[in-house]
Order: structure tokens, then C-alpha cells, then sequence
């Protein structure tokens, strides 16, 4: 049945997810110019005011050997199946394949790209600070921003200027903004959409053309603030932890034995890709981006104060409970993934101080789903306070 | 088919006020057990085969010789891997829940940390006196320190797990292996056994590895007194003084009339018993079928 309202658009953004290369293959017929991206560090403003659609690299979920031959076997799955994607010979559509120097398992997995399948003579890996939060951060974040813009310029064939920049930095400002408004409908009691219909329409933004993208968000959102609530919430979950493009775990957590609402992600496939603004009418757009992207919820693998250890994440996290309330929290991270373990001993004494009760979920190329669901119904038993 | 049943003799079910079940179908073992009145009467183990069919093989197993059939339980709770699959339950407890609440039932109210050392997965759990837990800690995606691990090794040095675990238990001198991975660990143990090194030695290795995995799991997850270990390892006497020795501790003494591995079916049961008596038709799960007498 043909499913009508703000349900139809989900179900485009969903289609979209699970259809990339067909959404993309049908941008590349317009005559377009096409660059996959595996970070989120990379400023896809650049890419876009000279044309270019960046679309986010993500996984297959296929179980498979054939990486192993390329990264080593202690490399993230996330990072193996995005390898594997270029193997597949799956993007190779793309004009450009690029990356920042950021986490060390995606540097591997665009290592595989460009030398063993066919992205030598297409690709780009921008330098980024090792660590965001000291001075000579942006100036360095800038001048990088500077050579990529000016790679960039050379392949569109493009003279890219500050008005395309500015023109570019506002249409990611009004994506943001849009998805924020999306994830602010979840702070409240009976949403008229769901936690994973939200990260749905929000994994889709980061493989579409954010102008189009945009054009259904706003529809969306207008049909969303006409309607009537959608759920109640129940046990509210929040997630944190590392990219996951798996929305079936995001659906396994609203569907357990109890009551449950996934009511927001803190992860870079979620809300650290959108949760920040580039300022807008700077006189010098590249430490406008800087600025920016300075200014997002860090990374785990970014984000250390020198000399203190200080997590500037926590704050944003903190925040986020304060503002979305979840009864209890999931830590979700990939099997061999360093910096977002790190981080769990860290925020759990803060979760346990606030009295949250978590769980930790090791994620894989293929999903545990029983093992999942035991552990999820555990964590609202708790959170119940379930007895005999 | 079962293969283990026992029945309480001395209880009566037919002036049982309430009659409740519980069955954990876990990974390697299913088992079944039944209250009267919250009194252990009737208890089943199985081999798990389907979940589907081992969960209700179990209950058969526990009615047998109880006189009574599966419509005469008021309430049936499931728990463990495939507790979803038995159908003839009202409802499902995860066996974090399940496994506090038979613990502090057959130690009492001073326990605090109950490791679930199973076939498939090992669980730390804090709970309340009250047996309600209270947060957990589930292994890594990894078979280093789980019960199938070390039913590997018998086979790969030909002896039954009773062997393993008495030669454990008297060995003091064994090489180090890796508590990494189950597999690198046996790989590593292949090596010795070229190497001439006493199967002895080797196997006392393996347990050590394997013990100081599942340590390293209740270290991290925070050692609370009482401390008591359930499952099916928790019968593996050479991995319960390991695990013991590393951890700097002594767990409260297993009852002797309980088999660990029964702990979470407890669970389960009081859970169906407590339903019952509160008169929670749906507590918990979805659609339940809630079969309590007044």
C-alpha cells in the first residue's frame, strides 16, 4: 500500500539508504560530479560550491574474507566492509574518493581504495589536526582546507569563490538546522516520529544532494508539526558511541519486550555528522569552516585536551541527556575500535553518577540479534527495576 | 529427551496454591523448573537442539513425573538465548534478571556480584538484596573464557571436561598462553603440544587463560561482596578456584543440592511466581497470556 504523509517521505529517505548507488547513478546522469567521503572531518562545503555531490562511503553489512588480505584482521568491521565496498568495485561511479586524517581503520580502508581499486589518479587524504582543541588548530585546519579547495578547483575545472563557499555553507547551515528541528521533535513525550525513522532521514542526508535533501526535510518537518503524535515513549534510550549505519539496531531498540523509544544518537553517522553551524558572512570562508568544524562535538579520536585528558564530548553528551532525558543509555561502538571504548571508561562513572544505568553493544558486520535484544531488555529491566 | 529429572517428593501439587515455571534455554543446555507455592518440586536439563523444541523437551522433561501437565502452571516465564522461542510461556525475563533473582535465593541477600559463566556468554551482574539487578557486564564478541571455549580444548587434547578440569585444579606449573583469544590460545597450545610439554601442564595453561579472561571481566566490571559464580562453568572446579586465586576472593560456597547451571531457570520461576501472586497480567511482555488463579 502506497503510504501517504510524512510516512512517504520517511520511506524516500529510506529507499535512498538502502539504494545508494541507484540515487547516485541518477545524479551522475544529470552530469554531475561525484565524491565519496569516509570521514566526517572532510568539509563537504568545499566539494559542494564547486559542484561536486560528496557522498558518505558507508557499509555493505555483507559477511566477508576478502579484506582480510588488505587490512589487517584487528581493523574495525566498519572499516573492512567500507574497504570492501571499494573491492566491490560498488562506487565506481565516483569521480574523487577522499578522506581527512583522522581515524587510522577508515585511513586503511581509503588506503585499499586508492591502491587496489582504481582510486589511485582520483583521490584525496587531507591533513587534519592530530588534536582539535589547542591554538594552532585552526590556522593549520585552514590552510588544509586551502589546498583542498584548491585540488578541488582543479578537477571541476572551477574557479571556486567566496560566494559559492558562502553560497555552499549555508545550504549545509540549513541542514543542519532542519535535522536538529527533526531530532528536537524526539525530546518530547508521544513524537510524531520515531527514533529510527529520524536517523533514517538522517544517514540518507549524507549521501544526498543537501538541496534536495533540504526540500524534504522541510516537508517533512511542516507535515510532522501538522500531525498527530506517533508513539509514546516508554523507557527512553539514547545511544552514544561510533558510526553505525545499521538501522535494524536502531529498529531492534523500539522493538523489545517493553515500551522502549531510541529518542537520540549521539554518533558521527548521527548527531556529531549535523550538531554544528559554519559561521555564515565571514570575510574569510576557510577559518569560517575551520572555525566549524572546530566547534563540532569531537570525535573520540580527536578529542583530548593536552595536558588535562579532558573529554570536551562529555559536555555535549552531558547536555544531550539533559535536554532529551533517556532513562538509560547504550554505548554502541565497532569490535576493534580504540578511541570509542576509550571513551566508555570515561562516561560511564559520568552516566553513574546521574544515576543512567548503560550497556555496552560491540557491534560486527552482521548484527547478534538475540545476544542485542537480551542485553537491551536487560538494561530496561534495570531501568524498570524489575523483581521477582 | 531429558537428561536430568528430579521431583520433590514431600510437596504435594495438588494443594499448590500457585504452580510456577521457569525454563532457560541457553546455548548449550536447556533447563526447566518448577515452584509450588514458590518451593523448588519438579527440575529437567536437555542438550539444546532448536530452542523451540529443547524449550518444550525441558518442560516435558520437569512434568514427567509430576502428574500434572503443562496447562496446570499458572504463569511460565523464559529466559536465556532462546527464551523467545518457547512459546508456551506468558512471558520473557532476560536472564541478567533471571540471574540475580535465583542467586540471591539460594545464597541469600548478602550477594552483590553473580558472574554467569555459560556455554555461550559470561555476564557479570550486580543486583539488590532484594535479587534485583542492578547493572551487567556481558563479554566481548569473543569465545575466550566461555564454556564452548574450554569444551574445544578437551577435544583437542582428548579429554572430558571432568579431566580437564581435575587436572587443572592440581597443576602448578603450566606455561603462559594467550587470554586474548580462544583460538590463539589453542593454536599456541598446538605448539607446546610439538614441543613435548606435558598435556598436563598444557591444560592447566589453557584454564589459566581462560580463567584470567573472565576475571578480567568481573575486575572491570567491579568486584561487590558477596560474590557467587552460576552457570555451567560455575561446575568446573578447576576454573572456579582460578578464577578464585586471580580475582583475590572466595566465592560463597555452591549449595550443594543446586546445580549452578539451574540458577537462571530459579530465576525465571520466581519471576512467574511473583506475576502470579502480584496478579500482573502483562507486566512485561507483549501479548502475554496470563494464566493465574485468584
Amino acid at each position: 500500500m502506497e503510504k501517504k504523509g510524512s510516512d512517504a517521505i520517511i520511506e524516500s529517505f529510506r529507499h535512498i539508504t538502502e539504494n545508494t548507488p541507484e540515487y547516485a547513478r541518477s545524479l551522475k546522469a544529470q552530469g554531475r560530479l561525484l565524491a565519496g567521503y569516509m570521514c566526517t572531518h572532510v568539509p563537504e562545503e568545499i566539494l559542494y560550491a564547486a559542484g561536486i555531490v560528496p557522498l558518505r562511503i558507508l557499509s555493505s553489512h555483507e559477511s566477508q574474507a576478502m579484506t582480510r588480505g588488505y587490512i589487517h584482521e584487528t581493523y574495525c568491521s566498519f572499516s573492512h566492509d567500507c574497504a570492501y565496498q571499494g573491492l566491490q568495485h560498488n562506487y565506481d561511479y565516483l569521480d574523487l574518493i577522499v578522506t581527512s586524517s583522522s581515524c587510522i581503520h577508515m585511513g586503511e580502508a581509503f588506503n585499499v581504495w586508492v591502491r587496489f581499486a582504481g582510486f589511485q589518479e582520483k583521490s584525496y587524504l587531507m591533513q587534519y589536526p592530530h588534536i582539535i582543541h589547542t591554538k594552532p588548530a585552526a590556522g593549520f585546519m585552514a590552510e588544509s582546507f586551502g589546498q583542498f579547495k584548491e585540488f578541488i578547483g582543479k578537477l571541476a575545472k572551477k574557479d571556486i569563490t567566496d560566494n559559492d563557499l558562502e553560497g555552499a555553507i549555508k545550504v549545509y547551515n540549513h541542514n543542519r538546522r532542519l535535522l536538529k528541528r527533526l531530532w528536537e521533535f524526539l525530546r518530547h513525550d508521544k513524537p510524531p516520529i520515531t527514533g529510527p525513522e529520524v536517523a533514517t532521514a538522517t544517514l540518507a542526508s549524507q549521501v544526498m544532494d543537501k538541496q534536495e535533501c533540504n526540500g524534504m526535510l522541510e516537508q517533512l518537518i511542516e507535515r510532522l508539526e501538522a500531525g498527530p503524535g506517533k508513539t509514546s515513549s516508554g523507557v527512553r534510550l539514547m545511544v552514544t558511541g561510533g558510526a553505525c549505519d545499521d538501522l535494524g539496531i536502531f529498529d531492534l531498540m523500539e522493538h523489545l519486550n517493553y515500551d522502549t523509544s531510541l529518542i537520540f544518537i549521539d554518533s558521527c553517522t548521527a548527531a556529531r555528522y549535523f550538531w554544528f553551524e559554519v559561521p555564515e558572512g565571514r570575510p574569510d570562508k576557510l577559518k569560517a569552516l575551520a572555525e566549524g568544524y572546530i566547534g563540532k562535538i569531537p570525535c573520540p579520536a580527536k578529542d583530548n585536551v593536552p595536558g588535562t585528558g579532558e573529554k570536551k564530548r562529555f559536555r555535549f553528551v552531558q547536555q544531550f541527556i539533559e535536554d532529551f532525558k533517556p532513562d538509560g543509555v547504550v554505548f554502541l561502538y565497532q569490535r576493534f575500535c580504540s578511541p570509542q571504548p576509550m571513551d566508555v571508561v570515561g562516561l560511564k562513572p559520568v552516566l553513574d553518577n546521574l544515576g543512567i544505568p548503560s550497556t555496552e553493544l560491540e557491534l560486527d558486520t552482521t548484527v547478534p540479534i538475540t545476544q542485542f535484544r537480551t542485553q537491551l531488555e536487560a538494561l530496561v529491566e534495570i531501568i524498570k527495576g524489575v523483581t521477582p | 529427551m531429558s537428561e536430568h529429572i528430579s521431583v520433590n517428593k514431600k510437596l504435594d501439587w495438588t494443594k499448590a496454591k500457585v504452580i510456577a515455571a521457569g525454563v532457560d534455554i541457553g546455548a548449550v543446555t536447556s533447563k526447566a523448573l518448577i515452584l509450588l507455592d514458590g518451593q523448588p518440586y519438579a527440575s529437567s536439563q536437555v542438550t539444546t537442539r532448536t530452542p523451540k523444541e529443547s524449550a518444550l523437551d525441558a518442560m516435558n522433561g520437569a512434568l514427567n513425573k509430576t502428574g500434572f501437565k503443562l496447562e496446570n502452571i499458572h504463569s511460565i516465564v523464559a529466559t536465556g538465548r532462546g527464551g523467545t522461542q518457547a512459546a508456551f510461556a506468558h512471558k520473557t525475563v532476560s536472564e541478567i534478571a533471571c540471574g540475580a533473582a535465583g542467586a540471591v535465593r539460594i545464597w541469600g541477600p548478602s550477594v552483590r556480584t553473580v558472574l554467569d559463566a555459560g556455554g555461550q556468554s559470561c555476564k557479570v551482574i550486580h543486583c539488590t538484596e532484594k535479587g534485583r539487578a542492578t547493572s551487567f557486564l556481558w563479554n566481548d564478541k569473543c569465545a575466550a573464557g566461555i564454556g564452548r571455549s574450554i569444551e574445544a580444548f578437551g577435544g583437542l587434547v582428548r579429554k572430558d571436561l571432568a579431566e580437564t578440569a581435575e587436572i587443572a585444579l592440581r597443576s602448578d606449573k603450566f606455561p603462559k598462553l594467550s587470554d586474548f583469544c580462544a583460538v590463539y590460545a589453542q593454536s599456541e597450545a598446538l605448539d607446546l603440544i610439538r614441543s613435548k610439554v606435558p598435556v598436563e601442564e598444557l591444560i592447566a595453561g589453557y584454564y589459566y587463560a581462560m580463567a584470567r579472561r573472565i576475571s578480567t571481566l568481573v575486575d572491570r566490571s567491579g568486584m561487590k561482596k558477596d560474590f557467587v559464580i552460576i552457570g555451567g562453568l560455575a561446575r568446573n572446579p578447576g576454573i572456579v578456584s582460578l578464577v578464585e586465586s586471580i580475582l583475590k576472593i572466595s566465592g560463597l560456597a555452591p549449595d550443594p543440592e543446586w546445580d549452578p547451571a539451574f540458577i537462571p531457570a530459579l530465576g525465571a520461576a520466581l519471576y512467574a511466581d511473583g506475576f502470579c501472586k502480584r496478579q500482573e497480567p502483562d507486566a512485561s511482555a507483549h501479548g502475554s497470556r496470563h494464566n493465574c488463579v485468584n
